[in-house]
């Protein structure tokens, strides 16, 4: 079940940020739905999960782009190593303030990527876009992290998890 | 012994994203990512067609303000525009027999497929789009895209059932291009920007550039046709120890408002 409700978590995301967010622009950017799901995935549930995810959502997007293929599940792996390598040694995984700061590095250096990959110089109209995309994805953040406050609680998993597994 | 098994796991999981990425670099994955395509274009286009209306309400709401007054001057130009109705039917009645004398411009109606648009390109640098028409449909890479009677860009990757178009205002597109106001209609290179702008490059400095000013594609290369509108020019800029100058060039397409596109077959 848990399992399912990941793939639909993260089939919604990729068609969301493929078709409706490419319309629905808040701030004139199209924000990274994708990056904000695979960071929570990567602080919430187990490492296999949320490495799957991370290559599963990074396909999708990877279908839907025209460009770099592969650029976003490899972006999207490491990004899950890092969380899990961070929680083995002791990052609080539950905290939202972790969430953001992880979100607001992903946010910067996938865009960076991207950049490197264009080979185009930062100017101004770069960072701009790149600012507006951190404040719509942290808005997500906070929209999702809500949404998990009104689930139905679980016990935490967090001390089982930062040892790297699942009891 | 377990932490030994998640370690497989990920290594595993890991070496099939390294395996997905190979595949795709030496062309397996084709036929999959048609399938896939095939399967999940009908969502696209729903959730496209949500996010459009979403976005033109978001639009109504937040001009409302500006709307008495856009009100009032439209309905001044709803007269000027009449009375440019009545001339223009009789452009249109000399243009079209002058064409059908000519053989020249003008896009004939049967070579137009139309392709909703169900995806854009998940990141805010690069421009593509993905259509819901493909091979089957008779598109092939290298066709061009129009909307409105202007450029939007040309066919990139193709499926069986979508395509992806490569939008003139990516900042990898290029298209060779010609002014049509000026009388020695200089030639130049377009490349799209960040920013959704576009520049009109290697023009010439002997060569007489205005605003305002219709740059079209001047078919050098055989790819797209010569003839379709791109934007026009907004700015000029010239230096003198320069070998060409520059014209910043506007669309009157709105991107990401996509919705019908139309590809520009070839002719059998």
């Amino acid at each position: 079940m848990k399992i399912l409700a990941g793939i639909v978590a993260v089939m919604v995301a990729a068609w969301l940020q493929v078709s409706w967010f490419g319309h629905v622009r808040p701030l004139g950017v199209m924000p990274n739905l994708m990056l904000v799901v695979i960071v929570l995935f990567g602080l919430w549930s187990n490492a296999t999960p949320a490495l799957a995810a991370a290559l599963g959502g990074g396909f999708l997007l990877d279908l839907a782009s025209g460009s770099d293929f592969g650029l976003r599940m490899a972006f999207f792996s490491v990004v899950v190593l890092a969380i899990i390598a961070g929680r083995q040694t002791g990052l609080h995984a539950d905290s939202f303030i972790t969430a953001l700061l992880v979100v607001m590095a992903g946010t910067v250096l996938y865009n960076l990527v991207v950049l490197a990959t264009l080979g185009a110089p930062i100017q101004a109209i770069e960072l701009s876009r790149i600012g507006r995309e951190l404040v719509d994805n942290l808005v997500i953040l906070g929209f999702l992290v809500l949404v998990r406050l009104n689930l139905p609680q679980r016990p935490s998993n967090t001390p089982q998890l930062n040892k790297g597994f699942n009891r | 012994m377990r932490k030994r098994n998640v370690s497989r796991r990920l290594i595993g999981l890991v070496l099939v994203g390294v395996l997905l990425v190979v595949g795709s670099a030496i062309g397996l994955l084709g036929p999959a990512a048609g399938m896939v395509s095939g399967i999940t274009a009908p969502f696209q286009a729903g959730f496209s067609r949500a996010g459009n209306t979403v976005s033109g309400w978001l639009n109504v709401i937040g001009s409302a303000g500006q709307l008495e007054a856009e009100n009032q001057r439209l309905q001044t130009q709803v007269a000027a525009l009449q009375q440019q109705v009545s001339q223009d039917t009789e452009i249109k009645a000399q243009n079209a027999a002058l064409r059908s004398q000519l053989n020249l411009g003008g896009i004939d109606p049967d070579r137009l497929v139309a392709a909703q648009v169900v995806g854009y390109q998940p990141d805010n640098f690069r421009q593509f789009i993905t259509i819901a028409r493909g091979s089957k449909d008779g598109i092939t890479a290298g066709m061009a895209v129009v909307e409105q009677g202007q450029l939007v860009g040309t066919v990139q990757n193709v499926g069986p059932h979508t395509a992806q178009v490569f939008l003139v205002i990516d900042p990898n597109f290029r298209i060779a291009a010609l002014d049509q106001d000026e009388s020695d209609r200089p030639t130049g290179t377009i490349q799209g920007q960040i920013g959704n702008g576009l520049e009109m490059d290697e023009i010439a400095q002997n060569e007489t550039i205005n605003p305002g000013d219709t740059i079209v594609t001047s078919g050098l290369g055989g790819a797209v046709e010569s003839g379709l509108i791109i934007g026009h020019v907004q700015t000029t800029s010239k230096q003198d120890n320069g070998v060409f100058q520059t014209a910043q060039v506007t669309s009157a397409i709105q991107f990401s408002r996509l919705q019908i596109v139309y590809v520009v077959v070839r002719p059998q």
